[in-house]
């Protein structure tokens, strides 16, 4: 009876165990994966959504200017949305501001995202976004623009 | 005669201590103004000193990661051979752990700005921004 009771013990270990992995297996989701979710979360001007991926630390770097902890990224963000015409308002203004995104890779703890605003427009801006992911949270994001060139990643050596 | 030995030995531990906190509690100012000293200077020596040992630096599309890798970038662009960039910082300021450098080359021809994030007094990450025309291959 006792040796039943203890596999079942062993075999309930084992569950728990799976289960571990299976929350550990969602917490690291790869650079490339959060990008992904970041943009459609952007996308669809889901703040929420966009913010669950940031550490509570994070950094965010853009024009010699550094939003510092998830409150002022939140911020940020909640002010880019407002801005927007309403969901539906003009087929033409996509949630999104016609931001086009143009590759998504990692390399290493990076994501990367190259995009174009305005594409097809006369003055498209090219620029990326790396995000240094780390135990499957944004640790820092930069946001490169005014790129000459779309960017995409290096060349497989 | 103990007591005295006692006092004397916390006196040193005291000093040693803070003697050691001190250089790790440099402002990201200071570190990006000893980074952009040393980067003059082509010391890559000093410049990989400031950096943490998993620290990451951005640039465009690519991402250099841990200090060995960073100090192979740096003795690649220092080089005898490689083209040469005169970097001269125009601005430098900090925000909470970011430092930054505007930076202009070969007499305005090119221009960027770097960021520094410093934590613990290392730079854990770095991100360039390259404006302008690229440099000539």
């Amino acid at each position: 009876m006792t040796r039943i009771s203890m596999a079942a013990l062993a075999a309930g270990l084992a569950l728990a165990g799976a289960a571990a992995t299976a929350h550990a297996q969602s917490a690291a989701l790869s650079p490339a994966d959060i990008v992904n979710r970041h943009m459609a979360a952007a996308g669809k001007g889901d703040v929420d959504a966009l913010l669950a991926d940031y550490a509570d630390d994070a950094v965010v770097l853009v024009g010699g200017k550094a939003t510092q902890g998830k409150a002022a990224i939140r911020a940020v963000f909640a002010g880019m949305f407002a801005n927007r015409p309403a969901a539906g308002a003009a087929a033409s203004a996509p949630p999104g501001g016609g931001m086009k995104t143009l590759a998504v890779w990692q390399e290493g703890d990076v994501g990367f995202v190259s995009w174009q605003r305005g594409a097809g427009g006369p003055n498209p801006v090219n620029g990326e976004d790396a995000f240094v992911v780390k135990n499957g949270k944004i640790e820092v994001q930069t946001v490169f623009t005014g790129l000459p060139a779309p960017a995409g990643p290096a060349p497989a050596k | 005669m103990t007591r005295i030995s006692m006092a004397a030995l916390a006196a040193v531990l005291v000093a040693a201590a803070a003697a050691h906190a001190q250089p790790a509690q440099l402002s990201p100012t200071d570190i990006v103004n000893r980074h952009a000293a040393a980067g003059s200077a082509g010391n890559v020596d000093a410049m990989i000193a400031d950096y943490a040992d998993d620290a990451v630096l951005l640039t465009a599309g690519a991402a250099v990661q841990g200090k060995a890798a960073i100090k192979a970038n740096f003795a690649k662009m220092f080089a005898p051979g490689a083209p040469k960039l005169n970097i001269t910082p125009t601005k430098v300021w900090q925000e909470g752990d970011v430092g930054f450098v505007d930076w202009t080359a070969n007499g305005g021809a090119l221009k960027g700005q770097d960021s520094f994030l410093v934590k613990n007094g290392k730079i854990e990450v770095q991100a360039v921004w390259i404006g302008g025309p690229p440099p000539a291959q």
